[in-house]
């Protein structure tokens, strides 16, 4: 069937015509803005969420703090072999790539660009995924990532993989990328026009309920997710 | 006050003595009670087995029949509920016959509702002593938004001991019509809900309906459960006579 | 729709075998009730963070609100389907429309012949359920693989889901285990972390070789193209990320306008399904994978499903398409909890499934789901979109009697009654006739009350489980003047 003719039989199943042109419509926000604005109040409520979801989150006060977090995470995590990570501003003045390398996890930042899946086989052999992110909800404990960066036509460089298939995400998020409620963010994409090819809001690490009701941690997704909070 | 009282197919044949319990506590309270001999059911039963034209027919006659009283009460929350909720939905088309069913079923009342919220009672002196659980009726706690007014009565019972009903929102299984269409299902979901009521040593499960307490008292009794049931208004006015007030 | 295969054999033979199966229905009772448990404490706890400013609205507000937004996006639908396909395209995606089930396996055939595509992995989608999309492309000689843990376990079994939200309920760990060691070709303990790293590591490889994706959609937002896909496991985000072309099923009713009213639905959409404030995954997808990124599929197409739905706008039951697929209306009914999904013979089962198995397909052939209610409206009350299920449900059994294909017998004998009833006279009389009519079957107890026990024709129906009170010996109407006298005392 094509589009005439199907719109069509809705058009006439609503009793419409194309002349009855665009719909108005008020989208229902701007609800009012609930929740603290205060940054230390959005961080650590953030933190007590992520902790509900079997999440991990650690506050640093300085960048310099991070690779050497970073390489203690994977030691504890008790993974070894090479680690993937965005190849994006936010993470490229880390110095991650060294640190983890001397600590004995090679990084490979993930380079765009090739055609065909040789990214993706990467990042599925990686023991951990280190990424950004664009914003973090502080009533869920949740984390938003972009394919690209939002608002930026063009700015690829990260993948929509690196937080997935690897079992242990580690993300890296400073404090003035947090929000209160999930309608903030939408609002904010809605803002910056086009959209990443995909938005990801993660909250925890992946989990299902599918064997007799029991809880199970890591069945597609990362079994383990740390968040850096700068 | 003036109150009608529409007793309803169920207690009109099944449970006569709710009505005169009805009768007698209204008139405690100074009502006085009329009963217009030309009532039958409310229709509710054309209603839920698809018969549209039948059910608004019962509707009109109800309409007819009560149109003039003061107040109309019945000791059935899903009737209640029937009349209240779906009498207006059923004219929407016309619009006299629309305002004539919204004028009647806004004076519509079931039995505790009334008591509580228009005569204001909360005591009504009663002494029981019992281990009671108050099923809620399915129609009355939802079409008719009506849960607390029977509760608020069974508190002031002397020596009547009500127990919390730990899944008030589960259906008996009557559903009129149901219950013999799919009598597997209904039965299964009498079990269930009376398993939960065996489980809290209840001695009678209490209701403001008769096909509730027909469903699960019938299913209690075959079963041989150590549980009975009864209406509100039974227990009350038994209540109340033997408190010797 | 074609007819549903699962909807063999009758009805009554269904629910003679669900009834029989205790373990089922002690998993479903469980399932049931601890979703309903979780999704009151999430709601409640909504409620008490909206009354401190905590929270974008209570449940009531957000329900008011998702009502509003579908509301007006099924009165402009038209629009709205052309608007999302224009932006699709724009986003890099190909649009398809399907008006039946048939034609959305056509469609994903001619893709995956283009693509010379063997392997398909699949997320979540009842939608994909719906037109059978499995059993189509499988007969084409593709391999179709289910990635979401309970429906891998479904498949494996080759049964179809119990509960739309969590299809595996039925399963014991056991028999999980058994099936996972069928396909290891070794034993399995039956841990649920075993069980789990066995699924992870054999459906990775899936992922890794499949040349298409398919998924459903939860909402699609029609002024940027977006496909919105809720998640728990991650497999969703597996299938739109890793295989070279991603083909997402879309009901049309899956529409809402702006990103901005996504707040809203997300909001209910977990809360409802399985008492969480959000799933661990929300997957915005806009497009395929863009010049110069380093991962996503090349190809994204997007498959607009009719399949009957059309059918219900502008009619009385078009609220029906307001249904977010939450499952919370099947977690309250009393009739679910007993007979389970596979009773209903419709891979749409509980209160929902009753109203829009019908109308989705064709009412005729679909006359037992209707009935099978007590009305009690518990589902109307649970449904975070309000949707008047019960009430469409007497719809529907107005609509069967219409169409003269009600139960005739039963009809007859209540057209009769309900006719004869009405009138105050015979009322009276019949119930003197009935006591008269009972009297053979009424037995008189040691304590002076009595009963019956056993009663002919339809009332046997009642009578073989439950038993019956006697007509009274006065009705409350002869015995009225006697109260009136009283009452002029």
């Amino acid at each position: 069937m094509n589009q005439q003719a199907f719109v069509n039989r809705v058009r006439a199943r609503l009793g419409r015509s194309v002349a009855d042109g665009v719909p108005e419509w008020q989208p229902s926000l701007p609800i009012p803005d609930p929740g603290p604005t205060d940054t230390e109040a959005l961080v650590e409520r953030y933190q007590a969420e992520l902790v509900k979801l079997s999440g991990n989150s650690y506050r640093v006060s300085s960048e310099a703090e991070i690779a050497p977090l970073v390489v203690r995470i994977l030691k504890e995590s008790g993974v070894s072999g090479h680690v993937v990570r965005w190849d994006d501003p936010l993470l490229n003045g880390l110095g991650l790539d060294e640190a983890l390398g001397a600590a004995g996890f090679p990084v490979t930042p993930v380079k765009h660009g090739e055609p065909g899946r040789p990214q993706v086989e990467l990042v599925e052999q990686a023991v951990a995924g280190i990424t950004g992110a664009d914003f973090a909800i502080a009533e869920t404990g949740t984390l938003v990532m972009g394919s690209s960066r939002p608002g930026e036509a063009g700015a690829p460089g990260r993948g929509r993989t690196v937080s997935l298939l690897p079992p242990v995400h580690i993300a890296v998020v400073r404090k003035e990328q947090f929000v209160y409620t999930a309608a903030q963010v939408f609002q904010r994409l809605r803002q910056m026009g086009v959209l990443p090819s995909q938005v990801i809001f993660a909250s925890g690490p992946s989990r299902s309920a599918d064997i007799e009701n029991d809880l199970s941690i890591g069945v597609h997704g990362p079994a383990q997710v740390h968040v850096i909070i700068i | 006050m003036k109150v009608s009282l529409f007793i309803t197919c169920l207690a009109d044949h099944f449970y006569p003595e709710v009505g005169e319990a009805v009768v007698h506590l209204l008139r405690r309270y100074g009502c006085e009670v009329d009963f217009p001999p030309n009532q039958t059911c409310c229709g509710q039963p054309a209603w839920n087995t698809g018969l549209e034209d039948e059910a608004r027919a019962y509707a009109r006659a109800y309409i007819e029949t009560f149109e003039n009283s003061e107040y109309v009460v019945m000791p059935s929350g899903s009737c209640a509920g029937h009349v209240r909720y779906y009498y207006p939905q059923m004219f929407k088309d016309d619009k006299e016959m629309y305002r004539r069913a919204c004028a009647v079923a806004d004076k519509t009342y079931e039995f505790s509702q009334f008591l509580v919220n228009v005569l204001g009672v909360r005591d009504v002196g009663a002494r029981f002593p019992a281990k009671v659980v108050f099923h809620n009726n399915c129609h009355m706690q939802r079409e008719l938004g009506v849960f607390e007014e029977p509760l608020t009565l069974l508190r002031h019972v002397r020596d009547l001991e009500l127990l919390d009903n730990p899944r008030y929102d589960l259906c008996c299984g009557f559903g009129g019509a149901f219950s013999v269409k799919m009598p597997e299902i209904s039965t299964a979901m009498a079990d269930e809900r009376l398993g939960i009521y065996v489980g809290t040593k209840a001695d009678i499960i209490v209701s403001c309906d008769g096909g509730c307490l027909m469903h699960m008292g019938g299913r209690a009794e075959r079963q041989g459960l150590p549980v009975r049931t009864m209406h509100l208004a039974t227990l009350l006015w038994e209540g109340v006579k033997s408190n010797g007030r | 729709m074609a007819a549903d295969p699962h909807n063999v054999p009758d009805f009554k033979t269904r629910i003679a075998k669900a009834l029989g199966d205790e373990r089922l229905r002690g998993a479903v009772r469980y399932t049931a009730d601890n979703l309903r448990t979780k999704r009151n404490a999430v709601v409640a706890d909504l409620n008490e963070q909206a009354a401190q400013r905590m929270a974008i609205g209570s449940f009531a507000e957000l329900r008011r609100q998702a009502r509003r937004i579908k509301e007006h996006t099924l009165k402009h639908l038209d629009y709205y389907l052309e608007q999302a396909a224009e932006r699709i395209r724009q986003n890099g995606g190909t649009v398809h429309w399907a008006g039946s089930a048939a034609d959305v396996v056509r469609i994903a055939e001619e893709i995956a012949e283009r693509r010379q595509a063997k392997r398909v992995i699949k997320s979540k989608s009842m939608a994909s359920e719906e037109v059978m999309f499995n059993h189509a492309l499988e007969a084409k000689g593709v391999e179709v693989v289910e990635s979401d843990l309970g429906e891998y376990i479904i498949q494996l079994a080759h049964e179809t889901p119990a509960h739309i939200v969590i299809p595996a309920i039925h399963k014991t760990r056991r028999q999980i285990a058994d099936m996972f060691g069928a396909v290891a070709g070794r034993e399995l303990t039956t841990d649920t972390p075993t069980l789990t790293k066995f699924a992870r590591e054999t459906l990775r490889k899936k992922f890794m070789a499949a040349d298409i994706g398919v998924s459903g959609a939860n909402f699609l937002v029609a002024e940027s193209g977006t496909i919105c896909l809720v998640t728990n496991e991650g497999n969703g985000r597996l299938t739109t990320s890793v295989p070279p072309v991603h083909v997402a099923i879309v009901g049309i009713e899956k529409l809402v306008p702006t990103l901005e009213d996504l707040a809203v639905v997300l909001g209910l959409l977990p809360r409802s399904a399985t008492g969480q404030k959000i799933t661990t995954y929300f997957n915005m997808i806009t497009g395929p994978r863009r010049p110069g990124e380093p991962d996503g599929p090349e190809e994204l197409h997007v498959i607009f499903l009719d399949n009957g739905r059309t059918n219900l706008l502008g009619s009385k039951y078009e609220e029906a398409l307001m249904c977010i697929r939450c499952g919370a209306c099947l977690n309250v009914c009393p009739v679910y909890r007993n007979i389970g999904g596979h009773a209903y013979g419709s891979i749409y089962p509980g209160p929902i499934g009753s109203v829009i198995s019908p109308l989705l397909n064709d009412l005729g052939a679909w006359t037992d789901l209707p009935q099978a209610s007590s009305l009690c409206g518990a589902c109307h009350e649970a449904c975070p979109m309000g949707i008047h299920l019960h009430e469409h449900l007497v719809s529907l059994r107005m609509d069967t009697v219409a169409m003269g294909k009600a139960d005739p017998g039963f009809t007859r004998v209540m057209k009769l009654w309900m006719a004869a009833w009405r009138r105050p006279a015979i009322y009276r009389m019949a119930a003197k006739l009935g006591r008269v009519a009972m009297r053979p079957f009424v037995k008189k107890r040691a304590d002076g009350t009595e009963v019956a026990e056993s009663l002919p024709g339809p009332f046997a129906a009642w009578t073989n489980t439950r038993n019956f009170p006697p007509i009274a010996s006065r009705t409350f109407h002869e015995r009225w003047s006697d109260l009136e006298k009283e009452g002029k005392r």
